[in-house]
């Protein structure tokens, strides 16, 4: 099916679009960064970067309307149904409106860890696009994913204004709420296994949309530990993409890739175990985890490594 | 799915059909009227179809809602003279053939949105989102609030996605130089790596 026919499905073929038209691509997470040539434009990732908090902008500025109760009678009228408890209870807005005054004061130590995350995570790239953590397998786009979800779990993890902005659902009622919007169906772990996580000091902390690269819709769940249970344990970030099947994948295993830096703390360097399930692909972001929390998750047990 | 399973599924998308349609009329009436006409299509196709999936989307029923609310808008839109009052000069199909141009290629800024007042930020940009014709702020919607993907977008307005593309890339390149303007107007500088300090 080419391109210019309505609703085509196929890949997006980077070759004829524009620089900016790519680049905007690649922020909607349409394509891999390797569509994109290093040469083409200067501080990709600062563009890429606007983009995606341009998104975050209208998308808090167009959710802020919801439908009136009187609509909601005159719907609950044509559909034959009592204005029951369903209709008045609203869903809220994806984006809610954050605190207005968040980012009005500029402090100096915000700008020394944001040029700290910017350096890890170009750093974190290169490594994966050009150094020892390259993989070996598969579509190039890995490499992408790999990049994409750390930085964002990196982002998030901290609990400060990324995580306020992006995170719109806080409990995991309104996370299954906000799943079903986003995703082709809830995912189990947030079905199934909410309480054996909370037993193994894992609390769910947020779900937001994100956009993984791919052609698949996807969210971010973090999962925070809890300092009762697990002190000083890391948070976690699963990434959960429809799976449109880009990645040829044995739905059986798990895929582990970790960062071989001799120089890092391998206990707490988070790495990337990716497997598909049942329509999903899950992208789970973490340093090395008990075999018990990866089965709350839901990670199948037989592993292999992405060298 | 039943009938129970339908009108829940119905009612839960309520406020994003709400949000689809304010976005296209821009007037609270006409909004509440179209979704209604929509849920009313809805139920005669359900009706008349009940193992209908919801699935040719690719966004189960919200997708299939979306482009009940679409096509009812734009063969309105065609019908009465509404179009000349909001502003919209050519039909879809001619919007669409229009869209397919890009216009120079203005790569996108590179300083950091979010070190911007967010009260600024947003009032600005729903002035600018404003200005944009409904097809421009359609695609916005799906692709801002709702999280579609250009594919999903171009099956429920009925375009290429070529066309999704080009809309896309112009209602942000609108939007970004509004932002612009109001970082030049607050006093904003950023430096050659992008960072903004006042």
């Amino acid at each position: 099916m080419s391109a210019d026919e309505p609703g085509q499905s196929g890949p997006i073929d980077p070759s004829g679009l524009s620089v900016s038209s790519r680049l905007r691509a690649e922020a909607d997470g349409e394509l891999s960064p390797l569509d994109l040539r290093d040469d083409e434009v200067q501080d990709r990732q600062g563009r890429i970067a606007f983009e995606r908090s341009l998104r975050e902008a209208v998308g808090r500025v167009q959710s802020v309307e919801t439908a009136p109760e009187s609509l909601r009678t005159r719907i609950a009228g044509t559909l034959g149904v009592p204005s029951t408890a369903a209709l008045s209870e609203r869903v809220k807005p994806v984006f809610p409106r954050e605190h207005p005054t968040i980012y009005r004061e500029r402090l100096p130590w915000r700008r020394q860890l944001w040029l700290a995350a910017a350096a890890a995570v170009t750093l974190v790239t290169v490594l994966m696009l050009y150094g020892p953590l390259r993989i070996s397998f598969g579509p190039p786009t890995f490499t992408a994913i790999a990049a994409f979800t750390t930085e964002q779990h990196e982002g998030c993890a901290k609990l400060g204004s990324q995580f306020k902005s992006k995170m719109t659902a806080r409990t995991e009622s309104e996370a299954r709420k906000a799943a079903i919007q986003i995703l082709p169906k809830v995912p189990s772990v947030l079905e199934l296994h909410s309480a054996e996580l909370a037993r193994l000091g894992y609390r769910f902390a947020g779900l937001g949309r994100c956009a993984v690269p791919g052609r698949g819709r996807s969210a971010h769940l973090l999962y925070a530990p809890d300092p009762a249970i697990a002190p000083g344990a890391p948070s976690v970030s699963l990434f959960v993409q429809e799976d449109t099947g880009e990645l040829a994948i044995d739905p059986n295993c798990r895929y582990v890739h970790r960062p071989t830096d001799p120089a890092a703390p391998s206990r707490t360097t988070p790495g990337v175990t990716m497997w598909r399930q049942d329509g999903l692909v899950y992208y789970l972001v973490a340093p090395p985890l008990p075999a018990e929390v990866l089965r709350a998750f839901d990670a199948p047990d037989e592993m292999r490594s992405i060298l | 799915m039943d009938r129970a399973e339908f009108n829940n599924a119905v009612i839960e998308q309520l406020d994003a059909c709400y949000r689809m349609a304010i976005q296209l009329t821009r007037h609270p009436d006409q909004a509440a009227d179209l979704v209604q006409e929509a849920c009313l299509r809805a139920i005669r196709n359900f009706e008349a179809h009940p193992n209908h999936t919801f699935t040719e989307h690719g966004a189960g029923i919200r997708a299939w809602l979306f482009t009940i609310i679409h096509n009812l808008f734009f063969s309105q839109t065609r019908k009465t003279a509404v179009r000349s009052e909001i502003g919209w000069d050519a039909d879809s199909t001619q919007a669409a053939a229009s869209d397919t141009r890009e216009g120079p290629d203005e790569p996108p800024p590179a300083w950091d949105l979010r070190t911007l007042d967010w009260e600024y930020t947003d009032e600005r940009l729903k002035k600018a989102i404003d200005a944009l014709t409904p097809a421009h702020r359609e695609v916005l919607l799906l692709w801002g609030v709702e999280g579609m993907k250009y594919r999903e977008i171009a099956a429920v307005t009925g375009v290429p996605i070529g066309t999704v593309m080009s809309r896309l890339h112009r209602a942000r390149s609108i939007l970004a130089e509004s932002l612009e303007e109001l970082r030049a107007e607050t006093g904003w500088k950023s430096d050659p790596q992008g960072h903004v300090t006042p």
